[in-house]
């Protein structure tokens, strides 16, 4: 899918920092608090590959979504979209975008205005990008409707009226109106019940074969992610700490984050019982990180003396080329011997016996 | 198999709390909304029951009846019955947040934003546990507007000490911060300190890791546990997360359109799914170990609360429907002990010849002798390209 042809949309080192709200005093004696919300970002999507964005609440996931859709303006790094750099657009090219680049959203219930009909909801991206307007619109509205398995007879209803899985589904429509060729998804299945999740992913996935979409599946669901990605982005605290494709990054995780977090996810099948815990505690404060490595400080596999002194580089392993879409990992692991690692790692060891890692943080 | 009562043929011992046909609607503008149908369960001591259902399958709404906290909806039951003994809705209100406590969802809109967490939890100390201060309304408002619960009350080294066995750090200087001053995990932790205050011998837990990650739902999740091993506290589950439910529970009752489906052993449940609602939410989950080209959803939507089906509520998304399914449900057992299934397919007279079902005799000609309709492959799922699996 990456072979030869450039990527749809890249990101080279892209940051998105916020300035915290402060009083007048604090501002004129101190300095800003700011929080590092994306700290240095780079990925690439390639036509029609889905890119999943995995990590906990607070690692940034959404606020690079939005900052690759240029919903916030990138603090640093840039942003190219089919071969133009985007990260500064404004006016009439930003609009233009729009055309390219689209969202879906986690709630559809609060991203569709609850006052408007579903049908002018979807139809109004037809109106405001000169696309169509009059009969040319309400036809291809019903079209629309009918794309995703809605019926178009229900068009005059307003969203409080449907489900929530009809409502996402209203929600891709209007996504759709203006044929994109990426859509970035944030969390598009979270708020609905399993069945459901069911149609709405394979209704993407349909999508995505049918109008040859690009897109980026955020979400903190890995089952979900594994099933729609071809590529995925672990992120922890603002930036990537592992990517590369879907099956590496299942079947050979390397970063100790993401084997701490395949390790937590529940499953309907396979041996039952507990899962045994590896990542205790919470994410440190986007607004003053950990230094080093930021998952120093809840790491199971932690060197003493290298991980909290330097940020690790995203870094290509064993085996993978060094091009971007190959398994790449930010940490320093992959600067030891295997076997070292090997040793220590409560990963690694088939027998957790004597020698289990303790974390410092079990409750007694 | 017969439908049968719910104490007949068990082998278990008395349940711990036993709930009989109950009932819950609620009066709208638009007419009565039945949200429990009359469902029948029964919770062992030191046993982890599970709920689970999708949204609006009546689960919560079955928690706060159990409660009395069903505001403004009809409660009716044959029997709820807590260690062997009926109790009227004012008997419950003496036992709740005591003898059985609830754990919310959303911890940050049930926690009192303005009082520090210490506080809210020897609040519930005071009044549940015999500490011996004073719980009048003059001393309370005192605690809470003017001097707060001193450190060295019995009430506050308690809560203090529940913070610490939930696994929060630091709980003397935690008991002293206000709810936003913790994270969702910790938030979490302090409902169920604050559930285990009242020394319950169950808790009701309400989708209590729904909000969270999965790291920290791990956490959560084994903290549940350790109640159960340590304190022997029975615990309701209520989620819509199956595979919560498998790790966690020992035994579970799948939820739909405000009726009971298939209650089974957890292993049971999972290994030999027998419901074709069951068996369509364990497809229709996408699996890490998986490689589905596309999942088998289950297509539809729950029936609407004002105009349901007669008979299964599940029928018009159900591949297996025939013609008995707009009958009235029926218990029936199924495999094993303990594991009872509402579907006309296990009915006696029912026998599956060539995947269809066919209906005996004299039941058929009760029923006017209607066609009977084609049944699909039972596992067969459409998908919304149009392949058949």
């Amino acid at each position: 899918m990456t072979d030869g042809s450039d990527p749809l949309l890249v990101a080279e080192d892209v940051k998105k920092h916020f300035t915290v709200e402060q009083g007048m005093l604090d501002r004129l004696f101190s300095d800003s608090e700011v929080v590092h919300a994306v700290d240095g970002v780079s990925l690439e999507v390639a036509t029609e590959e889905t890119l999943g964005v995995v990590g906990e609440s607070g690692c940034g996931k959404s606020t690079l979504g939005r900052t690759l859709a240029r919903l916030h303006d990138p603090t640093e790094g840039v942003i190219r979209f089919d071969g133009e750099d985007i990260s500064s657009l404004s006016g009439a090219r930003l609009k233009e975008l729009r055309k390219d680049v689209q969202m879906i959203f986690q709630d559809p219930l609060s991203s569709l205005n609850p006052r408007k009909a579903v049908g002018e909801i979807v139809g109004k991206p037809l109106e405001v990008h000169d696309i169509a307007t009059g009969e040319e619109k309400t036809a291809r509205v019903r079209e629309l409707f009918e794309e995703v398995g809605l019926n178009p007879d229900t068009r005059h209803r307003y969203p409080h009226e449907f489900s929530g899985g009809q409502r996402q589904r209203i929600g891709i429509a209007r996504a759709l109106a203006v044929e994109p060729k990426l859509i970035i998804a944030d969390e598009p299945v979270s708020a609905l019940d399993v069945s459901v999740q069911a149609q709405i992913i394979n209704l993407m996935k349909r999508l995505q074969a049918e109008y040859q979409l690009s897109y980026v599946f955020i979400a903190h669901d890995l089952s979900v992610v594994k099933h729609v990605s071809d590529r995925v982005a672990v992120m922890y605290l603002g930036e990537v700490v592992e990517t590369g494709p879907t099956d590496d990054i299942f079947e050979r995780p390397e970063h100790p984050y993401t084997r701490s977090l395949l390790h937590a996810i529940p499953s309907v099948e396979g041996e039952t019982g507990r899962r045994e815990i590896l990542l205790e505690g919470n994410p440190p404060s986007p607004i003053d990180p950990p230094t080093g490595c930021r998952f120093h400080t809840r790491c199971p596999e932690y060197i003493d003396g290298e991980c909290a002194k330097v940020d690790p580089e995203l870094t290509a392993v064993d085996g993978a080329d060094t091009s971007a879409p190959a398994h790449r990992v930010a940490c320093h692991w992959l600067e030891h011997d295997s076997s070292e690692r090997a040793a220590q790692s409560p990963f690694d060891r088939d027998e957790r016996g004597d020698g289990a890692v303790d974390t410092g943080l079990t409750d007694d | 198999m017969t439908p049968r009562t719910p104490t007949q043929g068990s082998t278990r011992e008395e349940p711990l709390l036993e709930v009989e046909n109950l009932r819950t609607s609620f009066p709208t503008d638009r007419g009565d909304v039945t949200a429990v149908d009359g469902i029948s369960f029964g919770v062992d001591t030191g046993e982890i029951f599970g709920i689970v259902g999708e949204s609006g399958s009546g689960k919560s709404v079955t928690a706060l009846s159990i409660l009395g906290l069903a505001a403004d909806g009809e409660v009716e039951a044959d029997a709820i019955r807590f260690r062997g003994e009926e109790l009227s809705t004012r008997e419950m209100s003496a036992v709740r947040g005591g003898e059985i406590s609830m754990i919310f969802q959303d911890p940050m809109s049930s926690l009192n934003p303005v009082m520090t967490v210490g506080e809210q939890i020897a609040e519930v100390v005071r009044h549940h546990g015999e500490v011996g201060e004073s719980t009048g309304i003059l001393s309370e408002l005192r605690r809470k507007y003017v001097t707060g619960t001193s450190d060295s009350s019995r009430s506050w080294q308690r809560a203090v000490e529940l913070l610490d066995t939930v696994g929060i750090p630091d709980p003397e200087q935690r008991a002293n911060e206000y709810p936003h001053q913790l994270s969702g995990g910790m938030k979490q932790r302090v409902m169920i300190a604050q559930a285990l205050a009242g020394d319950p011998s169950l808790i009701i837990a309400d989708e209590p890791t729904t909000a969270l990650d999965v790291t920290i739902e791990a956490q959560i999740l084994n903290e549940l546990f350790e109640l159960r091993d340590e304190f022997g506290v029975s615990i309701v589950l209520i989620t819509h997360d199956l595979a919560v439910v498998r790790e966690t529970c020992d035994r579970v009752a799948v939820m739909y359109a405000g009726e009971l489906m298939e209650t089974a052993r957890t292993e049971t449940l999972f290994d030999e799914p027998t419901h074709p609602y069951t068996k369509g939410l364990l497809r229709s989950i996408p699996r890490v170990d998986d490689d589905r080209e596309w999942l088998n959803a289950i297509d539809g939507t729950v029936p609407d609360p004002f105009n349901r089906p007669s008979g299964c509520p599940f029928r018009d998304r159900c591949d297996a429907a025939f013609e008995l399914c707009s009958e009235p449900l029926d218990r029936y057992d199924a495999t094993g002990t303990d594991h009872e299934v509402r579907c006309h397919l296990q009915h006696d007279a029912v026998d599956i010849d060539d995947g269809e079902p066919v209906v005996e005799g004299s039941l058929h000609s009760r029923l006017d002798g209607t066609e009977t309709e084609p049944l699909d492959e039972r596992s067969g799922v459409v998908e919304p390209g149009g392949e058949r699996q």
